[in-house]
């Protein structure tokens, strides 16, 4: 026991002196979040070192001293894992740039939940949610209860590619991202499906024989989360424009090219057909804006020409169901036609509850029309768009802003863009790392701007 | 998206499952940890059963638009499942009446009290073999 006590309270004396020299680091746009965090692991490191205090009462039972070691052991352990989720969220891997216009679209979505934001070097978009219940910890020290007090759980961490996938224009998938963290505000009527769930019954029946009460629990728990994808690229398509179109599916293309379908998530071909449904929607419709100004047709292929279309019914049920079990792979396959019904209530459902609760988060054709003719044809001439002229004031451009403008020119005018004086590497590789130091430059600049506006 | 929810990790979950089960088992924890718990419980075995309602209803509505209620359904409904089957959902139902009993008159009928002591008695069980389970990493070779 001694052993295991000393190995312990060595352990906690190593996992303290980790959190101070994190302490130190620097997290961009000073976000208070991963401080946040860091005093949560410090709250667990002093209840775990208050176990091992414990273990040392001459009158406790030494089958309970063991048992304050375990958990000692077990609250360090925990605290290990708090400091592996932060990894990637300071400024050495996060653009540093992005942070405070991130947290601008938190705030505007109204999302009061404590959050930070991370890079991994991973094709990986995701948003993760965590809650402890601090509470319920036998002996919680009071540093452990102020730490959780001190973050509105659950908490959310945001994590964006980093390095070479880490480009400004596929950041507008975070909106999708925080999409996730709101999509339980949007509550739809979906009573109106019930026929069409009973024909997806019959016909996953048809398939596989009858279903008992734990597969149709499985299958209504698959449908809810696709239907939360759905929700949150609604939530990533209003607040972000096409350009989270754009950036979806270059991320598709770029990360695997696959159907994309599963468990937790729908065909990527049904999302990206809903969302160039969405994009040609309104007069004039942010794809007529790309045509008049850009001669550029919009279609689901345009930014993913490999991502793969799901096969049709019998054939893909065949390939499911070399991964998935027999079951899964039917409900993936019947689900299909449902979900694509459910689309469009989806969609009007999100927009509506944006317009209730944060109308201002909506980025629309006309405002994206504006953006083009103010910006454009400045950033073809290497001039990014940081600040506009509104009536003889200068404003900051918003994050989504840049993005649409970063789109528009990426697939529209990069030829116009210079690729500069070097002549190593491939041309088009240098326009466009030159198109996203602008747009990096659009946003710190723009959010710098901003700032001083907000302490004039 | 990922929700994390590993009880066998969760050391608060596991602490407020044995104080709930030392309380029906007569043990003192002090006015306030007593009600600290008790109010705990329910809550999380309200949202359980909320989810099993929601799952288990016909119309769609309510199982599309209670996620959170539902993984905890899920994440209960895998502990259990060996031991109740299907009557997974009424044995939620009944444990959270017990709750609510005790809560509101000080003690439940004794099925109900029996009831939640099962509950919680194989809700441990369940979270100590998984985490007594839980495998270490496999070394992992990949050739390109």
């Amino acid at each position: 026991m001694e052993h295991a006590r000393r190995a312990c309270s060595f352990f906690l004396a190593r996992l303290r002196a980790e959190i101070e020299r994190l302490r130190g680091g620097v997290f961009p746009g000073h976000h208070p979040g991963p401080h946040k965090w860091l005093n949560l692991a410090d709250g667990f490191i002093d209840t775990a070192e208050q176990y091992i205090q414990q273990s040392y009462d001459p009158n406790l039972h030494p089958d309970l001293a063991g048992v304050k070691v375990v958990e000692a052991e077990d609250l360090g352990d925990q605290a290990y894992d708090l400091l592996e989720q932060m990894l990637g969220s300071d400024a050495e891997h996060i653009p540093h740039q992005v942070v405070a216009p991130f947290q601008r679209w938190v705030d505007g979505l109204d999302i009061e939940n404590t959050i930070f934001f991370r890079a991994e070097h991973a094709a990986n978009y995701e948003l993760w949610i965590v809650e402890y219940d601090i509470d319920n910890i036998n002996g919680a020290t009071d540093s452990l209860k102020a730490a959780s007090k001190a973050i509105h759980w659950p908490l959310l961490r945001v994590t964006v590619p980093g390095q070479a996938l880490g480009m400004l224009p596929h950041f507008a998938v975070v909106a999708h991202e925080l999409g996730h963290a709101i999509e339980d505000r949007v509550s739809i009527d979906f009573d109106k499906y019930d026929a069409d769930w009973q024909e997806f019954v019959t016909r996953v029946q048809a398939r596989i024989g009858t279903l008992s009460q734990d597969d149709i629990i499985d299958a209504k728990e698959i449908l809810s989360d696709w239907l939360i994808e759905l929700k949150s690229d609604a939530v990533g398509f209003y607040v972000a424009g096409p350009a989270f179109f754009f950036a979806l599916a270059g991320f598709l293309e770029i990360s695997g090219r696959g159907y994309g379908i599963g468990r937790s998530h729908p065909p990527s071909d049904t999302r990206l057909d809903l969302l160039v449904d969405h994009i040609k929607s309104g007069a004039p419709s942010f794809a007529n804006i790309y045509k008049d100004l850009g001669g550029l047709d919009i279609t689901p292929e345009i930014n993913s020409p490999n991502v793969m279309k799901v096969s049709p019914p019998d054939n893909l049920f065949a390939e499911l169901s070399r991964d998935l079990d027999g079951k899964e792979a039917a409900f993936c396959v019947e689900l299909i036609p449902l979900v694509k019904k459910m689309g469009k209530d989806i969609y009007s459902s999100v927009l509506l509850n944006l317009k209730d609760e944060c109308a201002d988060m909506i980025y629309t054709p006309a405002q994206f029309l504006l953006d083009w003719n103010r910006h454009v044809d400045a950033l073809c001439a290497l001039i990014p768009p940081i600040e506009y002229n509104d009536g003889g004031t200068l404003k900051a451009t918003s994050l989504t802003s840049i993005l649409n403008v970063g789109w528009a020119a990426l697939l529209t005018r990069l030829d116009d863009i210079s690729a500069g004086s070097s002549t190593t590497g491939d041309e088009t590789a240098r326009r466009m790392e030159r198109l996203n130091e602008l747009l990096l430059k659009a946003v710190e600049l723009s959010e710098a701007r901003r700032l001083w506006d907000e302490h004039q | 998206m990922r929700v994390e929810r590993i009880p066998s990790k969760d050391i608060g979950l596991r602490h407020v499952l044995e104080n709930g089960l030392a309380l029906i088992e007569g043990a003192d924890l002090g006015e306030h940890r007593k009600e600290q718990v008790l109010q705990s419980l329910h809550r999380i075995f309200s949202e359980a059963d909320r989810g099993s309602q929601a799952l288990g209803v016909y119309h769609l509505t309510a199982a599309l638009n209670e996620k959170r209620a539902i993984e905890r359904f899920s994440a209960f409904y895998h502990h259990l499942r060996h031991e109740f089957g299907e009557a997974v959902p009424a044995r939620l139902g009944q444990a959270n009446d017990a709750l609510a009993d005790i809560l509101e008159n000080g003690s439940s009928d004794a099925q109900r009290t029996e009831n939640l002591r099962q509950v919680l008695r194989l809700l441990l069980e369940s979270i100590r073999r998984e985490r007594a389970l839980a495998p270490l990493r496999r070394p992992q070779e990949i050739s390109y």
